[in-house]
């Protein structure tokens, strides 16, 4: 009798791919895609960094109409864009209330705190656009971006230090204020310009 | 035909790498609030935007400036219904502080492990699990990978990797039979002949013979007779096993290895149960596939080796993929001694005809009818069941001209299914019979 050769793989070989292939939970809401709970915190953050720079304008302004912390929800709303130019767009709005319910000349430290608001609600826009719905982040992702968020926002605090120490002053400045502040935009904005040019097809 | 290869490794650049909407962002947010906080001399705007500054100008210097090529394996190209494989995805170079995402599509009888089909790159590489359900050639999903570089500024894809193919051999049912294999004629099989010589089932004792083996000698009846007797035992021998596979009728919801099947899972399941068993007995077999194109033509062959090809020959099956296919091309040059086994639920009348031609051509044919019950057992549309059963009606008139024929039609029920038939088959070829004279 022959021996019998190698037999062809049978049904009971997934133990090494449930061990190394990580599940994760997913929600869906009515017929909509499915969403992670990682993206779900992503989300929950941004709505956070705008309820933290809201809450920020309101204590430096001294209140203003309760229909505008609706702007909270506006994450939750373009959730499923977070990779497009709707946070920009809210963003701005939020950066365009703070300029215009504030007066010129004025400094308010609860601008430090509006800056991490500001940073956190970018972060975690960016970080929900770099996965799809259904996608998770690992624990190291969300260190890195925690880390990376925090650095970014302690250049906040110089700022507003600097901000705190020249508020009080003449006016004298001024213009020097404006070349020295101007020529650092356009110096950031040359900087990051895109090298070639990415050509227009 | 050009042999089947399936493509395991997949290999693309994922291109440059462009600016995100989360970068151009934070440049428009960082320079537009920088310019209003100077001109309307807003300090606390400028704190704002600070961060922002930090994060454009951050994401900027640090982005990739190499490009990247993403490789995708698949751990197993040939599996089991319900078993599970992995798709190892790496990128090369495996850049720091860079998050990738590797997603892999929905395919039919794929089920993906996370089931979103989504998994994020660690130090490069990545793993998702996918469970195939059901037997067959086909594609698994096609596999994307992006990458996004630190604060998301640059991205490089999602690019669509080529596809990746596997083979799903089926599971064959529990089969097993005790009853012999009728007209062996070989060598090497498991079958007991008539014919005495060299084997393991016992014929009688004799006398000793030049040329009979020293250990063959029986000692107790030598020593009562004074001379040296032998033990004599039948030859083994081998059969000759013809399956014709019916692929015309693919009846059924298609719910793969964890629902209900459908006709032609029931008789490639059967087929390759029927091959296993046979091939481990040492039998040859032959597999012919009729109403499907592009099947591989298998020989005769036995030993596991030969399995292993008769259910890469069945994953091979797309069903009614010929339909003009008459089936003369299948059973030409088929061994008249062979056992002639039809597979088929009977619902195309092709394989009725051809199971009518084998027989009249004097060969044993038994058709195994693999029909599935669960089809007429829906009692939820009376119009189905009303179709269902005028059609049985008249399968039940083809099967009773089968029989009339002396074809035995015998319904797949797993193990012991042909043992009454092969038994019956074994008596009628020993029972006297007219002869022409």
């Amino acid at each position: 009798m022959r021996a019998p050769a190698e037999d062809p793989p049978g049904p009971t070989r997934t133990p090494w791919v449930a061990r190394r292939v990580r599940l994760r939970r997913t929600v869906r809401f009515g017929a909509g895609p499915e969403w992670s709970l990682s993206q779900l915190g992503a989300t929950g953050a941004a709505m956070g960094g705008v309820a933290v720079y809201l809450a920020s304008l309101s204590f430096a302004v001294g209140g203003f109409d309760a229909l505008w912390w609706a702007l909270v929800l506006l994450p939750l709303v373009t959730m499923a864009w977070a990779g497009s130019a709707a946070p920009v767009v809210y963003w701005t709005l939020l950066l365009y209330g703070w300029f215009t319910l504030t007066s010129a000349g004025s400094f308010s430290w609860w601008s430090l705190p509006a800056a991490a608001g500001c940073v956190v609600g970018h972060a975690a826009a960016a970080l929900s656009a770099s996965s799809p719905p259904a996608g998770s982040f690992t624990a190291a992702t969300t260190r890195r971006w925690v880390r990376h968020t925090a650095l970014a926002f302690a250049a906040a605090v110089p700022v507003a230090i600097l901000a705190g120490l020249l508020a009080g002053r003449s006016p004298g400045l001024v213009p020097a204020a404006y070349v020295i502040g101007l020529g650092g935009v356009a110096a950031g904005l040359w900087f990051v310009r895109t090298s070639p040019p990415v050509e227009r097809l | 035909m050009q042999p089947w290869r399936p493509h395991r490794t997949a290999t693309r650049r994922l291109g440059g790498w462009e600016p995100t909407a989360a970068h151009q962002r934070a440049i428009l947010l960082a320079a537009g609030g920088a310019i209003v906080a100077v001109v309307g001399r807003r300090a606390d705007l400028l704190v704002i935007v600070a961060p922002l500054v930090v994060a454009a100008l951050w994401g900027h210097l640090v982005r990739p400036r190499t490009e990247v090529t993403a490789t995708a394996r698949l751990g197993d190209t040939t599996l089991r219904e319900g078993s599970a494989t992995g798709v190892y995805v790496t990128t090369e170079p495996a850049l720091h502080d860079v998050h990738g995402v590797v997603t892999l599509a929905q395919a039919p009888w794929v089920e993906r492990k996370p089931s979103s089909g989504i998994a994020e790159l660690e130090d490069g590489a990545a793993t998702l699990g996918l469970r195939s359900t059901r037997w067959g050639r086909r594609r698994v999903g096609t596999v994307s990978v992006a990458l996004v570089s630190t604060w998301g500024a640059f991205r490089a894809g999602p690019v669509d990797l080529p596809d990746l193919d596997s083979a799903t051999l089926p599971v064959p049912a529990s089969f097993d039979a005790s009853a012999p294999t009728p007209h062996p004629r070989g060598i090497v099989g498991l079958n007991r002949s008539n014919r005495p010589g060299s084997g393991s089932e016992f014929n009688t004792i004799r006398r000793f013979h030049p040329g009979d083996r020293l250990r063959r000698i029986h000692w107790p009846v030598s020593m009562r007779t004074g001379a040296l007797h032998v033990t004599s035992t039948f030859t083994d021998e081998d059969a000759h096993v013809f399956l014709l596979v019916d692929c015309f009728s693919d009846v059924g919801p298609r719910e793969g290895i964890d629902g209900r099947p459908t006709s032609l899972d029931v008789t490639v399941r059967a087929a390759g149960a029927i091959s296993e068993h046979f091939l481990r007995s040492n039998d040859r077999l032959t597999l012919r596939t009729v109403g499907a194109a592009e099947v591989p033509t298998l020989g005769v062959g036995s030993g596991t080796n030969h399995l292993r090809r008769v259910l890469d020959t069945l994953a091979a099956i797309s069903p009614a993929t010929e339909r003009r296919d008459t089936g003369e091309h299948a059973i030409r040059g088929v061994d008249p001694n062979a056992l002639c086994l039809v597979l088929s639920p009977l619902i195309d009348p092709t394989m009725v005809t051809l199971a009518h031609t084998l027989a009249a051509r004097g060969m044993t044919v038994v058709v195994v009818d693999t029909f599935p019950e669960h089809l007429v057992a829906d009692p939820s549309s009376v119009y189905q069941a009303l179709a269902w059963r005028i059609r049985l009606l008249s399968r039940d008139a083809e099967v009773h001209n089968l029989r009339l024929r002396g074809v035995p039609v015998v319904p797949w029920r797993g193990a012991g299914s042909l043992d009454q038939v092969l038994r019956d088959i074994a008596r009628r070829a020993s029972a006297p019979r007219m002869a022409r004279r």
